[in-house]
């Protein structure tokens, strides 16, 4: 008998509690589901410094399917990328596989004054042997995206003549040009696992992945400064790279910025490109007869036609070491590109 | 039942629907979102990747490489026309005889990476033919995909990550491409 009425007792005295809980498990069970891509947006568009001027962000080439997302209103907006769109800080790009898009970071005032046309005006003409002025156009950075990549652009601006630039990539592989400045311009792109930061003028690959984690190369001019966990680690070798797994490393983290493994494609220990004497190459413990310079351009691999050649040639290393031997010694001076790996 | 349980059952059927009505409200855009972004991001998302993700994916490859018409529209292709559209091309094997849904495994994944590549080492290979198993060997030889359990299902990022890697070594191979 008092088996029987329990239960009728219960249900009748507290029916809230009962319908909370189905409320509360019904409102779970329709908002949680699969990430979409809402879920992954940041809150707003990024906000821009008090005296900071956006950059603009122009699309030079593009090709495959690219679209990026935008949050308007606290709504998304998904647009396709094309030669017309101009981006700003908070987009995502969204690229398919196969697909290509190059984007460019521009100064707001040079480039709209370079916009107009100037008929009127009689130009002087300097034969000048460098390279013409790349900061013509403005253009404060460059950053192509190729295969799958997420890029969110969560920084994009100018201050102080100093350009503010960083992406934050999930996954993709990327390639980025800086134009240096007498005001050192900061690039950064974050991964889940690594910051990398561009000090020099490039980074020449970094791919971004869930299985092989981040792979940094250098190219053949680079110079890569790791924070490890021995400490601060600088290369001035050749075709260098860094990684960092996506397992747990030691201090149980995926959050932790360093560079645990180092990847090494081609271990060349450089005595320096301008010393006349025999060169020993660390891996394959043999010596080998040093590049050859011109009297004149001992410290300086930029003046040097040779140099230039080879690293304009876009040649694939042959594996023998032979044209290391060059490219580290303009990694070590002034003409080379130079990743630095932030770490925590 | 009782008659004093009919208000609040009535307010909380009226609660449910409400809020039913707004989260399918917030899926349905949410979806429509989703649905503009290109097929490989919807992609990215799955902790697992189908055999029609692989074959979709390769075959969207291929249709941007020019090896298949472009004209064809892949993303609405039925599971089995993608497959002979991949046998024909050579990236898939005619025996297999996987279901749609099924897990994409490793191995089979470089072995269609390995044929889109046209990678065929050693001697009983280039006779033979490629297998699955060397397939894989291969591909993590070469550093396209990750060492592991051949038979491991992969995720969805990771599947686009090794296309990536295609995609990149077919445009080494054809730098006029880029």
């Amino acid at each position: 008998m008092f088996h029987r009425q329990q239960p009728t007792r219960t249900g009748s005295r507290y029916p809230a509690i009962g319908i909370a809980c189905l409320l509360v498990a019904a409102y779970g069970a329709f908002t949680s589901g699969p990430t979409t891509i809402r879920a992954q947006q940041p809150p707003g568009p990024a906000v821009v410094p008090k005296g900071a001027q956006p950059l603009l962000i122009a699309v030079s080439q593009v090709s495959g399917d690219v679209t990026y997302t935008r949050r308007v209103n606290n709504r998304t907006r998904v647009r396709t990328v094309t030669l017309a769109s101009r981006l700003q800080a908070g987009d995502t790009v969204h690229m398919d596989v196969g697909a290509r898009c190059l984007l460019l970071f521009r100064n707001a005032a040079k480039a709209a004054a370079n916009l107009e046309p100037v008929f009127d005006t009689i130009r002087p003409i300097a034969f000048r042997p460098e390279a013409p002025a790349t900061d013509g156009d403005g253009v404060v950075a460059a950053v192509l995206l190729r295969g799958y990549s997420e890029a969110s652009i969560a920084m994009a601006f100018e201050r102080n003549q100093a350009a503010t630039i960083q992406i934050d990539m999930p996954q993709g592989v990327a390639r980025a040009g800086v134009v240096p400045t007498a005001i050192k311009p900061r690039f950064r792109i974050r991964s889940p696992r690594t910051v990398v930061a561009v000090r020099g003028t490039e980074i020449r690959e970094l791919e971004i992945s869930v299985d092989r984690g981040d792979i940094l190369s250098m190219g053949r001019t680079g110079v890569v400064a790791a924070n490890v966990r021995s400490g601060l680690y600088r290369s001035a070798q050749s075709e260098q790279g860094t990684r960092k797994g996506t397992g747990t490393d030691r201090r149980s983290s995926r959050l932790v910025r360093a560079i645990m493994d180092l990847t090494i494609r081609t271990r060349v220990v450089l005595a320096g490109p301008h010393k006349g004497r025999i060169e020993f190459d660390q891996a394959k413990r043999e010596p080998r007869d040093a590049q050859s310079f011109g009297k004149g351009d001992k410290l300086k691999p930029n003046g040097n036609p040779k140099f230039q050649n080879f690293i304009n040639s876009n040649k694939p290393d042959d594996g023998t070491g032979r044209a290391d031997s060059t490219g580290g010694g303009g990694g070590g001076g002034d003409g080379g590109g130079d990743g630095t790996i932030d770490g925590g | 039942m009782t008659t004093r349980m009919n208000g609040p059952l009535a307010i909380a059927a009226c609660g449910l629907l409400a809020i039913s009505l707004t989260a399918g409200g917030q899926n349905a855009r949410r979806d429509q979102a989703d649905a503009r972004l290109p097929a490989s991001v919807t992609v990215s998302r799955k902790p697992r990747a189908t055999v029609i993700d692989g074959y979709r994916a390769m075959a969207r490859l291929a249709r941007q490489h020019g090896r298949i018409d472009r004209r064809l529209d892949v993303d609405e292709m039925s599971f089995a026309d993608l497959r002979s559209t991949l046998v024909r091309e050579g990236v898939v094997d005619d025996g297999w005889g996987f279901i749609p849904m099924a897990g994409l495994k490793r191995d089979v994944l470089a072995y269609m990476a390995a044929s889109y590549l046209d990678i065929r080492p050693g001697l009983l290979t280039s006779i033979f033919g490629m297998t699955r198993r060397y397939s894989y060997r291969e591909m993590h030889h070469r550093g396209l995909m990750v060492q592991g359990q051949p038979r491991q299902v992969v995720s969805g990022s990771e599947l686009l990550s090794v296309l990536t890697r295609v995609a990149a070594e077919v445009d080494r191979r054809d730098p006029d491409r880029q």
